[in-house]
């Protein structure tokens, strides 16, 4: 009995989070969606209080090597990895709220439900990067992805939000019929559901390591990893899983769609890099093993380079910014396999900065957009003619954005970049770091399209009325791109810790 | 000291900020009250650096983070003078005033946002001549890239936008392969600390060495520009304010043959040894080259531009001379060549708030109407065409020197230039300045007025100083030049043992 | 008479295969729906497979007929969110067929 106490005390923010939601879909049948705002400044209260939870959470892992003692459960591993991400993902799920509110196209009745999906949605992610069980996994992995479609679709009449929900529904099927067979092989094949049995058990008896599989026939195991990592890949839209990215992010509402960029992807990335980190290089790796990782490795790499080189590509040609940063946020997703590719802590961890200046960077850029939909009724880059001067502040902080998603200094992605960039060479990966580094010139490209349209066109007749507010919080995440691009330490410590959790090593040459 | 020198400019900028954007003589004063600091922090920092040491000086150093990794490799805020920067430090403290000075006359709207630009592209600048951590450097030379695309971008001419986007994307894509070569290097060779990377890079595999110098070499020559790269500066240039002008003429370019001193000749020597008659054939080329666009130009802003492009050849010619006279040379050129092109800028900007156009066709005995612009164009191009006595024969003259001894063929080239030079300046001063007053509107225009002739004046000071007594200047970079000729001297024999060995071997 | 695990896994990859193929060859949203729901049981299968060949008649390892239940609830709550979006999308458009979502190109 005490053990389960115990075991709830370590989940407690997971559980604060479903209570939280249930409480705001209560609320919203018991109001009758009178006023939704209410509903917002509710949910906002209780993500403080998990923040503060996870916080607590935090310190103690901190100082106790960053693992908790006991998986809770059996399933749920509570370490310092899972809670960085549930860290970034409650932050941005409060942003999202907050850009619900200030979304000046939304209604204000009647809209609980949205703040009840979003929060599902989070449930979804805290789960998923919290375990090394592929059940728990996929049970995450689904509660994101059937909050997110209907998120996307949350505007069920607009022809626009019902396509892309569709096609988000469609393709999420698709990957996760793939996922799912890919594991239920990986069953068949090792006996377990529970990543580190399978990185770690040795091949007499059940369950069966990996090592043991790859020396017999690595064909079957090798089809049911990439099948897996195929699943994952369309999470965090990789090509070739990316079509439907572009359409989903241009149709859905754009707080959804920042929801779906940031958050979404980040944990994508998280499960992408626990799986691959507990299989291939968790500490004590089969050396058979650890060659193959490398395979892997290699893969992943070449999936990078073309994930940047397509979406820089495309993002160059298009004329929304809405559809513009969704490839944008595809060749991203470029950069950051380069730190899976490396297949080293030091290159997990740069991985793991690098999704934490693009949290800072996307909510951002996405608030920009928001900001702009409202002002001009038009996503369109054109439509931001000569507005640099209507709206100073915003747009000043837009170009500390645009910087910073290009990669140069004195931004947060400047330092990301490096980190990727060093860790990639590091890894002997230098043929990537080029192509990475010409796909930064690419990226400047269109990037500053947007800012040429700000300040290098003469000032716009129109007038962008005030939002103090909003302006106000876009500023602050600006100060913290450029705050935590000089100032790195705190950044860099908290992914050192979080890699250092997983447990993985240096593969031994 | 050195920290508040970088800095400086940075809390102007802020405080400009604070400022509301109506009040702009307030803002003027802000912004020229901090650069006059900066410059006279510079001119003390230039009078107290003793130039007999090699060793970098005034060091201020504070860590920053550290790069994870195999070998755990620390990264500082780490900022020190030696005899290579004194002088480009010293030059954009010094012309940055005038520079935010002369903006009075041209930039009246959004006066604002343009100081803040300019003081940070100054904070940029001082960074990138004074960091002694190759991050750092690459940090502070990107943070001096993006006011410019500002500048040149809202305040520039008409084709500003073609020309913004030329030179942003020129520059940017050469700055991010010096990127992968920065990490590379400091990959390889487990520092960032550019002394102890200057002492361990020989020890690398000669091939490495051969890439690295490329890459840095690639970004450095787009930002000189050496020969096929030189497109985006005429645009850039041209289309630039006249203050954003000067201050590409002036330090932005500088930043390319600084870079080049010192990270492609300081850090490979040998593979700079190899590369050496390449380098000094673009110059050579590059200086006949300038020259002859030059002449082919209407508009006068574009034909000192161009001018900039040959001027430039010289110090690249000088540099990869690779003797003691030939890098002295280069280095006073750099400092010449910001001080005369500056003036010529300056002055032409003058002439453009009065009549609004630059085509030298449109001018014309303006030396009646305009006596003291008069004296100071000629002084400019005398400066410019090397006249004796005057700053750029010492910065030429050296280089001459200094090419000849490596290679009588390329000097001669070099030598072909000066009189190219000579004719196309003099020919546009007479065209521009003298003759017969040709159109009415040029009888009534207004001569300089106080706070133009202020902008001038130390200019012309320092153009003559250096002239006649060049040793105080030269003098400086005795220590560092040495030390970099001793490392040359070791290459090279390194490279001939090495061909000795070959050929015994045979 | 026992059926051999071969064979129930031999059956699943014909499901997973038909699945992909209906996915990828037909335009009716209902039809690509069904076709996941196809895959999604081919997936169901091989755990159970899985499941049987890893039990003995002394230990039973239940992870993955655990599995296969969880996986029926996916299936079932992924079935009506699409099923849900099929008939908003068939009120806007009158249409099931997929050729029609071309609102967003580009």
């Amino acid at each position: 009995m005490d053990r389960y106490l115990a075991d709830l005390g370590l989940i407690a923010p997971e559980l604060v989070l479903t209570l939280l939601s249930l409480v705001v879909l209560v609320w919203d049948l018991v109001t009758k969606g009178r006023d939704s705002r209410q509903v917002a400044y509710l949910s906002l209260a209780g993500l403080g209080v998990v923040a503060y939870l996870l916080l607590g959470q935090w310190g103690d892992l901190a100082a106790t090597g960053g693992k908790a003692e006991t998986v809770a459960f059996g399933m749920v591993t509570i370490d310092a990895f899972g809670t960085f991400f549930k860290l970034f993902t409650v932050g941005s799920l409060a942003v999202v709220i907050l850009f619900v509110l200030a979304d000046r196209r939304e209604r204000k009745h009647g809209i609980g439900e949205y703040y009840f999906l979003l929060l599902g949605a989070g449930i979804g992610v805290f789960f998923m990067v919290s375990t090394n069980n592929l059940l728990l996994l996929m049970l995450g992995l689904e509660l994101l992805s059937l909050a997110s479609y209907s998120l996307a679709g949350f505007h069920k009449s607009e022809r626009r939000s019902a396509e892309a929900s569709m096609k988000y529904v469609i393709f999420g099927g698709l990957s996760a019929g793939i996922m799912l067979y890919g594991i239920s092989l990986l069953y068949g094949l090792t006996g377990t559901i529970d990543l580190n049995e399978m990185g770690i058990a040795d091949g007499s008896g059940w369950p069966v390591g990996l090592a043991a599989q790859f020396a017999q026939d690595p064909v079957p195991v090798a089809v049911a990893i990439v099948l897996i990592l195929a699943g994952f890949a369309y999470k965090v839209s990789v090509v070739p899983f990316h079509f439907w990215t572009p359409d989903v992010y241009e149709g859905a509402p754009t707080p959804v769609t920042t929801f779906l960029a940031v958050a979404s992807k980040a944990a994508g990335f998280a499960v992408l890099l626990r799986f691959v980190g507990a299989l291939f290089l968790v500490e004590g790796v089969d050396s058979t093993v650890a060659a193959y990782g490398e395979r892997i490795g290699l893969l992943i790499a070449i999936l990078a380079a073309v994930t940047m080189t397509l979406g820089n590509l495309s993002a160059l040609r298009q004329t929304s910014m809405k559809r513009m940063l969704a490839y944008s946020s595809i060749a991203h997703a470029g950069y950051v396999l380069m730190g899976l590719a490396a297949m080293t802590p030091a290159g997990f961890s740069a991985a793991m900065f690098y999704l934490a200046a693009y949290y800072f960077m996307n909510l951002g850029a996405f608030g920009f957009l928001l900001y702009f939909e409202g002002v001009n009724k038009s996503e369109d880059i054109d439509a931001l003619k000569g507005m640099g001067w209507k709206a100073p502040v915003v747009s000043i902080v837009m170009v500390a954005f645009l910087v910073s998603l290009t990669g140069l200094p004195p931004t947060v992605g400047f330092y990301g970049k490096l980190l990727l960039f060093y860790e990639g060479v590091d890894a002997g990966l230098g043929w990537l770091v080029l192509i990475a580094a010409l796909n930064s010139v690419v990226s400047l490209f269109y990037y500053f399209r947007i800012a040429k349209a700000l300040f290098l066109s003469e000032p716009a007749e129109r007038e962008a009325e005030p939002q103090p507010f909003f302006t106000g919080f876009l500023a602050l995440l600006g100060v913290g791109t450029i705050l935590f691009g000089i100032y790195t330490e705190p950044l860099q410590n908290w992914s050192e810790t979080g890699t250092d959790s997983l447990g993985i090593a240096e593969a031994s040459e | 000291m050195l920290t508040l020198l970088v800095f400086l400019p940075l809390v102007g900028a802020l405080l400009c900020l604070l400022v509301p954007s109506s009040n702009r003589a307030l803002l003027r004063m802000v912004a020229l009250g901090t650069s006059v600091v900066v410059a006279a922090m510079g001119v003390v920092l230039f009078a107290r650096f003793d130039g007999a040491s090699a060793e970098a000086q005034y060091v201020a150093s504070a860590a920053w983070f550290t790069l994870p990794g195999a070998g755990a490799i620390p990264i500082r805020m780490l900022l020190g003078v030696d005899g290579l920067s004194i002088l480009m430090a010293a030059l954009t403290a010094v012309l940055m005033p005038i520079v935010i000075l002369s903006s009075w006359g041209h930039i009246g709207e959004r006066v604002k946002e343009f100081l803040v630009w300019m003081l940070v592209m100054e904070t940029g600048m001082l960074g990138v001549f004074l960091a002694l951590d190759l991050v750092l450097f690459y940090f502070f030379w990107e943070v001096s890239l993006v006011p410019l695309y500002f500048i040149v971008g809202i305040w520039g001419g008409e084709k500003r936008l073609y020309a913004t986007v030329k030179f942003f994307l020129y520059t940017l894509a050469g700055s991010l392969v010096m990127l992968v070569g920065v990490i590379w290097l400091v990959y390889a060779a487990g520092t960032a600390d550019i002394a102890a990377l200057t002492a361990r890079a020989s020890a690398l595999p000669s091939e490495t060495q051969g890439l690295l110098f490329g890459a840095f070499a690639l970004a450095f020559a787009i930002k000189v520009p050496l020969l096929p790269f030189h497109t985006w500066l005429a645009d850039a240039h041209t289309e630039a304010p006249t203050s954003g002008s000067v201050v590409l003429a002036g330090v932005l370019l500088k930043m390319g043959t600084y870079g080049l001193l010192r990270f492609g000749i300081g850090m490979f020597p040998t593979a700079a040894v190899a590369w050496a008659p390449l380098f000094m054939g673009l110059g050579a080329v590059g200086i006949v080259y300038g020259a002859l666009l030059a002449m082919a130009q209407n508009d006068v802003k574009r034909l000192i531009a161009c001018s900039s492009v040959s001027h430039l050849g010289y110090v690249v010619l000088g540099m990869f001379a690779l003797t003691q006279v030939g890098l002295r040379g280069s280095v006073i050129q750099m400092v010449n060549h910001g001080l005369s092109t500056g003036l010529l800028f300056l002055l032409i900007g003058m002439i453009y708030e009065r009549r609004h156009t630059r085509a030298i066709d449109q001018f014309g005995g303006i030396a009646q109407s305009m006596p003291v612009f008069a004296f100071f164009f000629v002084f400019a191009v005398l400066s410019s065409v090397a006249l004796p006595g005057l700053n750029g024969f010492v910065g030429e003259y050296m280089i001459l020197l200094g090419t000849f001894q490596a290679s009588p063929f390329w000097a001669s080239i070099g030598v072909l230039g000066v009189i190219l030079g000579a004719v196309y300046l003099l020919s546009a001063t007479r065209r521009l300045i003298f003759g017969p007053i040709v159109h009415a509107a040029n009888a009534k225009l207004a001569d300089l007025n106080a706070r133009e002739i202020g902008l001038c004046v130390p200019v012309v000071v320092l153009c003559v100083w250096i002239g006649v007594a060049p040793n105080l200047f030269l003098g400086k970079l005795d220590g560092s030049i040495d030390a970099l000729a001793e490392r040359l001297d070791d290459a090279r024999v390194a490279a001939a043992e090495a061909q000795a060995d070959e050929v015994a071997a045979r | 008479m026992t059926v051999p695990d071969e064979h129930l896994l031999i059956l699943a990859a014909i499901l997973f295969a038909t699945g992909v193929a209906g996915f990828l060859l037909r335009r009716n949203a209902i039809i690509v729906l069904a076709s996941i729901e196809l895959m999604l049981n081919a997936a169901n299968l091989s755990f159970v497979a899985g499941c049987r060949m890893h039990s003995t008649s002394a230990a039973v390892n239940l992870d993955g007929a655990i599995f296969t239940i969880f996986v029926i609830l996916v299936a079932a709550a992924e079935a009506a969110v699409g099923l849900a979006l099929v008939i908003a999308l068939y009120r806007l458009k009158q249409t099931v067929h997929l050729d029609a979502l071309n609102e967003l190109e580009g």
